[in-house]
């Protein structure tokens, strides 16, 4: 068995524990079939298959080398991900971190609202996961044993939302200068929003926190609730596991998912009132 | 001016009343994605927009399998696209003018449907109304069952479909830019042009949407994808069953990743026989045809963004009447489509050519316009055209048409 084999079983074996770590805090909008698989072994034959379905399905934005420059994407504003680089947005694994064979599926399957990047969860699970392996063997980083164990996020007690915990968020919101890129009112028309750009030297611009649209990941406040404590890697959105306790990240996920959420939580009053 | 007042109102109503979400049609709705994961620019097909066609309307690498009563994919979609048109049009032999015009081209609206109808089942409809001059008409362009993922390894390889549809030419419009009210010559060439007393039930005009059956797909093993279509019809534009107008389709569309820039070439062959007997009283008669093809297409592999395309074709009728009057057509278009700002700007350029050997008529056109991408389902397009039809010492006509327009999706 080759370093990089046993790397990989090492982290299959760990993404594999994360799945019931995650427990209940797996966001409702997960798959159901992720929670129930497990991660095939990254066998000469998963990866033939993983490439064979990468080739057909991923390969015409992310490249046939994994690089985020396929065909497509000289067209596209927001890049394909480069999986050379080991670098993604989407996990539940703290800032910096890999992401695990869980998040990687995850994301396979629910694509990125409102993206050139569309949902495969018509796409067999199997298949999807003989996806997640071959994107991996993309980057080195994946083979590196420095690089585990993962940190996974635990979700920890959800704070319901509240007027009080609106305010509170607002209050945070402000505070963690939020509005410097997502705006005062979360309009994603902060006075930094035109000079953002990610880590690949692409141009990108915040996420326009009232419009239900333009929320790529996030289909709840505990999906909010992750990015805050994981970040996105790759660009300018920061976690806050660090500068904000669980409670706090908690009101300031609520309020921002209450932002374009606003008769679902509120009697007359919107999130941005509470900034009085 | 009452052309240019009505414009206005549609074009400031259209502004107005796009609704901020992306309601973007049928696909991008159904897949809760942006129309550039398809297109280039609508309607020209990208290398993902291709995959997704050949597996049948559905993602690559899928085999949608939802129950009727459980999905959100009857997916419905619209295209609108009114145009504010200027025609002229001069008679270099008389040295006249023949037109000289500015309309309102009127409001084409294109309704879409298509949905997976359980594991394998899908289907795709295509229903434009057209509104112009008082009157509505209304066509089932397209209507066809696709049973898709025949090999069941969720690559395309293998599809089927039956009913009313377009076959996969390379470079029909919905892979190239044109101006709507002019299109590709080649693709326009109707050899029972002009023979009013005659009504045939084929027109012929070559990629018109059919009814047949075929099989297709995309393989992914051979280098980047060989597309590949096989078919049988009942005529182009037919009415008319198989037993009386049989006509086969046979293409090869290779892609090959020149430094993750797309090399297509390819060839296409469609042959067949017309009984022609809807004639209004005239004796049924045989008409043999053949329109056969190649083509290039190349992305530079620097920026990626300069799409060069060029294609040629013949075609052949031998009985186009009653008398065994044939004809010979050569014809084929070059142009380029660059990607000037992605996700908003588009140029495009194309010459056309179209020689009728038996008549010696002769036409040449020159095609510039560009599309801007302007809020999630809105595109302006300006088009202009140049076209010169000659027959020796019998025609000369130039005609220039330029156009502003819309293209609303919803």
């Amino acid at each position: 068995m080759t370093l990089q084999a046993l790397t990989l079983t090492a982290a299959i074996g760990i993404a594999g524990l994360s799945v019931p770590r995650l427990g209940n805090s797996i966001p409702t909008s997960g798959p159901a079939d992720a929670v129930t698989l497990q991660t095939p072994p990254a066998t000469a034959e998963t990866l033939e298959r993983g490439k064979r379905m990468f080739t057909v399905a991923c390969a015409p934005c992310h490249g046939t080398d994994g690089r985020g420059d396929g065909p497509i994407a000289s067209n596209l504003q927001m890049k394909p991900r480069d999986f050379t680089r080991g670098i993604y947005l989407n996990r539940s694994t703290a800032s910096g971190e890999l992401p695990t064979d869980y998040d990687l599926y995850h994301t396979i399957t629910t694509g990125l609202h409102d993206t050139p990047m569309p949902s495969f969860a018509q796409m067999r699970p199997e298949d999807r996961w003989d996806i997640v392996q071959y994107i991996k063997t993309f980057s080195p980083r994946f083979a590196d044993s420095t690089e585990f164990p993962l940190d996974v996020l635990n979700v920890g007690i959800e704070v319901l939302p509240s007027p009080e915990s609106f305010a509170r968020g607002r209050a945070l919101y402000l505070q963690m200068q939020c509005a410097n890129c997502h705006g005062v009112n979360g309009e994603g028309n902060g006075p930094a929003a035109e000079t953002l750009t990610d880590d690949f030297h692409n141009r990108i611009r915040p996420t326009d926190l009232t419009n239900p649209s333009d929320y790529k990941f996030a289909r709840s406040a505990v999906d909010v609730f992750r990015i805050f404590s994981t970040g996105l890697n790759g660009t300018p959105m920061p976690s806050f596991a660090q500068s904000l306790s669980d409670t706090d990240r908690w009101h300031l996920a609520n309020y921002v998912w209450a932002l374009q959420n606003t008769d679902q939580y509120m009697d007359n009053q919107t999130p941005a009132s509470f900034s009085k | 001016m009452k052309y240019l007042l009505a414009y206005s109102v549609a074009a400031i109503a259209g502004l107005v009343f796009v609704p901020r979400a992306n309601a973007i049609p049928l696909f991008a709705h159904k897949y809760h994605t942006t129309c550039f994961t398809c297109h280039t620019t609508p309607p020209l097909l990208n290398d993902f927009g291709r995959r997704f066609q050949a597996n049948g309307y559905q993602l690559p690498g899928t085999n949608e399998k939802v129950s009727l009563w459980d999905q959100p994919s009857f997916a419905f979609g619209a295209v609108a696209q009114p145009m504010l048109l200027r025609q002229t049009q001069w008679d270099n032999l008389q040295n006249t003018s023949l037109l000289n015009s500015l309309t309102f081209s009127g409001i084409e609206v294109g309704l879409f449907s298509s949905a997976s109808l359980g594991s394998h089942f899908s289907y795709f409809t295509a229903v434009p109304i057209a509104i112009s001059g008082g009157s509505t008409s209304i066509d089932v362009e397209t209507a066809n069952l696709i049973y898709s993922d025949a090999l069941n390894d969720g690559t395309g390889s293998l599809n089927f479909r039956l009913g009313k549809f377009r076959f996969l030419v390379p470079f029909m419009e919905n892979v190239m830019l044109s101006n709507p009210n002019t299109g590709p010559l080649v693709y326009g060439y109707d050899p029972f042009a002009g023979k009013s007393n005659l009504a045939p039930a084929n027109t012929l005009i070559f990629s018109d949407p059919t009814f047949g059956v075929s099989a297709f797909g995309i393989i992914p093993d051979i280098s980047n994808g060989l597309r590949w279509e096989a078919g049988m019809t009942g005529g182009n534009n037919s009415d008319i069953d198989l037993t009386t107008a049989k006509a086969y389709f046979f293409a090869l569309d290779q892609t090959v990743y020149l430094d993750q820039a797309p090399l297509r070439f390819g060839g296409f062959y469609y042959g067949g026989t017309q009984s022609i007997a809807d004639t209004g009283g005239i004796a049924p008669w045989t008409n043999h045809n053949t329109r056969a093809g190649v083509s290039l297409e190349l992305y530079d592999p620097w920026t990626r963004r300069l799409d060069f395309f060029g294609q040629y074709m013949t075609g052949t009728d031998d009985n186009v009447d009653t008398v065994g009057t044939g004809y010979r057509m050569t014809g084929g278009f070059g142009g380029v489509n660059v990607i000037v700002l992605p996700e908003k700007l588009y140029v495009y350029g194309r010459y056309d050519f179209l020689t009728v050997k038996e008549t010696n008529e002769q036409q040449n056109q020159v095609d510039l316009g560009l599309q801007y991408h302007l809020l999630p389902n809105v595109f302006v397009t300006a088009v202009y055209t140049i076209t010169k039809d000659k027959i020796p010492e019998t025609a000369d006509v130039t005609t220039t048409s330029a156009g502003l327009g819309l293209r609303f999706g919803f």
